[in-house]
């Protein structure tokens, strides 16, 4: 007997297992045809690709720097956001409840927005803080952001916030009780935090440096705006240079993607480890009143940390775009500057693409962000609400995304989509898919989160009254989880309306994404008109951030 | 082991004042119960006893060492209070085994080997959970989490004991037997010791003192006897024990023990009282339950209609209407009377308290 099917018909049940047919099958078929492609080199079966990968000395060295770079920037990423999310949650600092703003700075200045922004920043002899080092009398340039330790930096100021959110809910959730009774024991307070509080937030912290890692490894933008001028390339812009070519190498493209699949795959696994078999604290939402810890003498420092951060990760960036935009020549010069609105003049008014891509990323955008909240949510009610292999099974497939980079799933659906019996290749509908396929995770997610606060009995007794599965679902489930349920579905068009990783693949002329735009712009030389669209999407994503400001903070504190 | 001394202890959460003046002094060797309802103040006056909170005004003292005055800037860190606590949650430490837990408040204290061990297998031997040292809490039932967390508290010997509540999270059964082994264990150490609870029963067990505590003030200290026999208002009165309040007043002045009361119905009494009444003062008189004595057929003093009878497994329960006020009364026996049955009413003791 399946408690699961309370009230629901047969016709229901078999409408909610296709949807989730349909979306294990975006996920899937495209990952089929990478891995197909990747054992067929020049149409032959064999492994070629893959032994070229590490017999290859130059692929290898693209995959060891991959590796190095990736867990610089998780060390520099749990640099940052273990101290901010310690002084936020634990200490007296005045003002603290401002870091908590940290968690919004993927949503402001992404990693991408972040690399362009740098670029500007940090260019050897156009670069905005290299002309303030002439300026104060410096003869060489004493940054260059075009190396192996310029994406090193910025990749780990752009993944801070994930290891900052994580960590705040760690230390958040460790019972007071547990550091009162090491004090009343006899402990001093730096012996409370050395042997209660960092054993107990290890384990979270390890995921949370995981997590940065994952994201880091998988980054497009920042190893192609920032790598590719000093020729150094990484697994994500290596797999974009080998699909350019012509002719282009696709079993080695693919390969190579298959290899960070398998990476990413990896750190998930061990990130899944830590939090279910070595996590001691559960996020339960319940809110404990922590004693914070008095700061004195290390005040300033962490003054100087937090101000530090909000300028590298957020101040900076965004002046140098916004100064950069309202230039005429569209780069600081050190013997003049007028200002004009040319750049934005143009983008309005002469370049082709440029309203064009706003427009296509909104629809795109709101057609793949309602598809994929629909299908994550029948999907996660489905799981939630089941047990039995085909739940368990489509749970796994639902999150698989989540270990395929923007690169890699672009790679899987132009190899999947361009040929027959699925043409998709050439028109909007490929860019449409890529996004629900890349953001599935997303909507589960959302909907998930939600669903484990709505307690069964609810839906049991609107069953015993009589009503239907879908009379249910509508009237009784769907009014409670709601404020997600738009929090999710902000959250999805805001990624998809920038993402970049697939649609630099996979556009055609005609279906330009804002993302391609400022990649265009930027590849070109354009940095005048690039930080104008930067600064455009900046303020577009802000007002949205503002304007749903209430549903969107469900994503980041739990309610009750 | 040492006394604990509280003078005029303040504390104030925001605008709420949580204690007000509190003194309270705790004897060496003696158990002294914190008890009355949640919001009462009690587990705040235990954590300021440890230094888990700044105290806003007066003065503690652990012994001759003024742990806590804030007009002398004094406030000691728990650490420095040489204090051992048990608390609700018993806050055992998931990432260590039994023995580590146990042995934490020694290895700060950087005891030495030898002695360290000797010091923490007796303690695991005293809660009996040698066998266990191994285990981690998370392997524990709650009982034996429980002995963990008392353990921990006592292995060092601390010169005062503080327990939050250490029972609430077990179930009936073992919160009965356990009150008697807390007794038993803090008798044998002869350990100072401050015991938080709501239960009232619990507090009558194991305490030497109670300290009934309401609104942020000590309302009562003194034995079980005390608190039941002569309470000092009508919150102990009530919280401890059930009792029918009735108001009343003083037929002529009474002396220091005692005064005679006139109730509704022309009902009257000779009442225990504190307080020296002036004629014709309000009062309440209170009389417990099991202090009124029921005599079937009516008698030819005061008499009710029996309105509700129950039974409750050895005790009886009469609801009593004497016609402009109702009484309940007790009987350690089966029910001897039915609804509508005249009785007689008399109260072998009653109390009185100023209106």
């Amino acid at each position: 007997m399946n408690v699961g099917s309370l009230s629901e018909t047969r016709g229901e049940r078999l409408t909610q297992q296709a949807i989730i047919v349909i979306a294990a099958l975006l996920v899937i078929y495209p990952v089929g045809w990478l891995l197909y492609a990747s054992a067929t080199p020049g149409g032959k079966p064999g492994f070629d690709a893959y032994v070229a990968l590490f017999a290859n000395p130059e692929l290898f060295r693209v995959f060891l720097n991959s590796v190095l770079v990736a867990i610089c920037a998780a060390l520099i990423a749990l640099g940052c956001g273990v101290p901010l999310a310690f002084l936020a949650v634990r200490s007296d600092l005045r003002g603290r409840s401002l870091i908590s703003l940290c968690a919004m700075v993927p949503l402001i200045t992404p990693p991408f927005i972040g690399g362009l922004a740098w670029a500007v920043l940090g260019a050897p002899q156009t670069g905005l803080l290299n002309l303030a080092g002439k300026w104060l009398g410096l003869t060489e340039p004493w940054l260059n952001i075009y190396s192996l330790g310029g994406m090193i930096f910025c990749l780990g100021i752009y993944m801070s916030p994930y290891v900052y959110v994580l960590t705040a809910g760690v230390l958040a959730a460790i019972d007071p009780a547990l550091e009162e009774a090491a004090e009343t024991s006899g402990s001093r307070t730096g012996d409370v935090l050395r042997s209660v509080v960092l054993p107990l937030a290890i384990p979270g912290i390890g995921a949370a440096a995981l997590v940065a890692f994952l994201n880091a490894i998988e980054q497009f933008g920042i190893p192609a705006i920032l790598g590719r001028p000093a020729n150094v390339f990484l697994l994500p812009t290596e797999i974009y240079r080998l699909m350019g070519r012509m002719p282009p190498n696709l079993a080695q493209a693919a390969a190579a993607a298959t290899l960070l699949m398998v990476l990413s795959a990896i750190a998930i696994a061990l990130q899944q480890f830590l939090v279910t078999r070595r996590s001691y604290v559960t996020v339960s939402g319940k809110g404990f009143r922590h004693k914070r810890l008095a700061l004195g003498a290390w005040r300033a420092p962490a003054y100087g940390l937090v101000v530090a951060y909000a300028l590298l990760a957020v101040a900076l960036p965004v002046l140098a775009l916004l100064v950069n935009s309202l230039l005429a020549a569209g780069f600081v010069s050190l013997t003049g500057n007028s200002l004009s609105f040319r750049h934005y003049v143009y983008l309005w008014a002469e370049y082709p693409a440029g309203l064009r891509s706003l427009w296509n990323g909104a629809l795109y955008s709101a057609i793949g962000a309602t598809a994929a909240l629909i299908l994550g949510a029948v999907g996660a009610y489905f799981i939630a609400r089941n047990r039995g292999w085909f739940a368990r099974v489509a749970g796994m497939v639902l999150v698989l995304p989540l270990a395929l980079p923007g690169i890699v799933i672009g790679t899987g659906l132009m190899l999947a989509y361009i040929k027959p019996p699925l043409v998709l290749y050439g028109t909007m509908w490929i860019l449409v898919v890529s996004y629900i396929t890349r953001f599935l995770p997303f909507g589960e997610r959302a909907t998930s989160s939600a669903l484990l606060q709505v307690d069964r009995s609810l839906e049991e007794a609107s069953a015993v009254c009589g009503a239907s599965w879908f009379a249910t679902f509508r009237w009784v489930l769907l009014p409670l989880i709601r404020p997600a349920l738009i929090g999710g579905w902000l959250l999805l068009f805001i990624s998809m309306v920038r993402e970049l990783g697939t649609s630099v693949l996979l556009y055609s002329y005609g279906q330009e994404v804002p993302a391609v735009v400022l990649f265009d712009l930027y590849e070109s030389g354009n940095m005048g008109s690039m930080s104008a669209y930067a600064t455009i999407l900046l303020v577009l994503t802000l007002i949205i951030v503002v304007a749903f400001q209430k549903f969107l903070s469900t994503e980041f504190a739990p309610s009750n | 082991m040492s006394t604990v001394r509280i003078e005029n202890l303040e504390k104030r959460f925001g605008d709420v004042e949580v204690l007000k003046r509190v003194s309270l002094t705790v004897p060496a060797h003696s158990l002294v119960t914190l008890l009355g309802p949640s919001g009462c103040g009690k587990t705040t006056l235990l954590r300021l006893v440890a230094g888990l909170e700044r105290a806003d005004g007066g003065t503690v003292a652990i012994g001759e060492r003024a742990v806590s005055d804030p007009a002398r800037g004094v406030h000691l860190p728990p650490a420095a209070r040489r204090i051992g606590m048990v608390f609700q949650s018993y806050a055992l430490w998931p990432h260590k085994r039994v023995w580590e837990n146990v042995a934490h408040p020694l290895r700060v204290r950087k005891t030495p080997a030898a002695e360290l061990r000797d010091r923490v297998q007796q303690a695991l031997g005293v809660v009996q959970l040698a066998q266990l040292a191994e285990r981690f809490p998370g392997e524990l039932s709650g009982g034996q989490q429980q002995r963990v967390a008392l353990a921990r508290a006592i292995v060092y010997e601390p010169e005062v004991l503080l327990l939050d509540e250490p029972l609430s999270n077990l179930d009936a059964k073992l919160r009965t037997e356990m009150r008697y082994e807390i007794r038993e264990l803090q008798q044998r150490s002869r350990l100072t010791t401050i015991y938080v609870t709501h239960d009232q029963e619990e507090a009558f067990v194991i305490s030497d003192q109670i300290c009934l505590m309401h609104g942020g003030v000590i309302e009562q200290l003194g034995s079980a006897l005390d608190l039941y026999r002569t309470p000092r208002t009508r919150f102990v009165a009530d919280f401890v024990g059930a009792a029918n309040e009735l108001p009343g007043t003083a037929r002529s002045a009474g002396t220091e023990g005692n005064v005679a009361v006139a109730i509704a119905d022309g009902w009257e009494f000779t009442a225990h009282c504190r307080h020296r009444f002036a004629a014709g003062d309000k009062l309440w008189l209170l009389v417990r339950p099991e202090d009124i004595l029921l005599v079937p057929g009516g008698g030819t003093g005061a008499s009710a209609r029996v309105v509700q009878v129950t039974y409750l497994g050895g005790i009886s329960e009469y609801v009593l209407d004497a016609g402009s006020f109702r009484l309940k009364a007790r009987e350690l026996s089966v029910p001897r009377l039915a609804a509508g049955d005249r009785v007689g009413v008399n109260a072998i003791r009653t109390f009185a308290l100023p209106q």
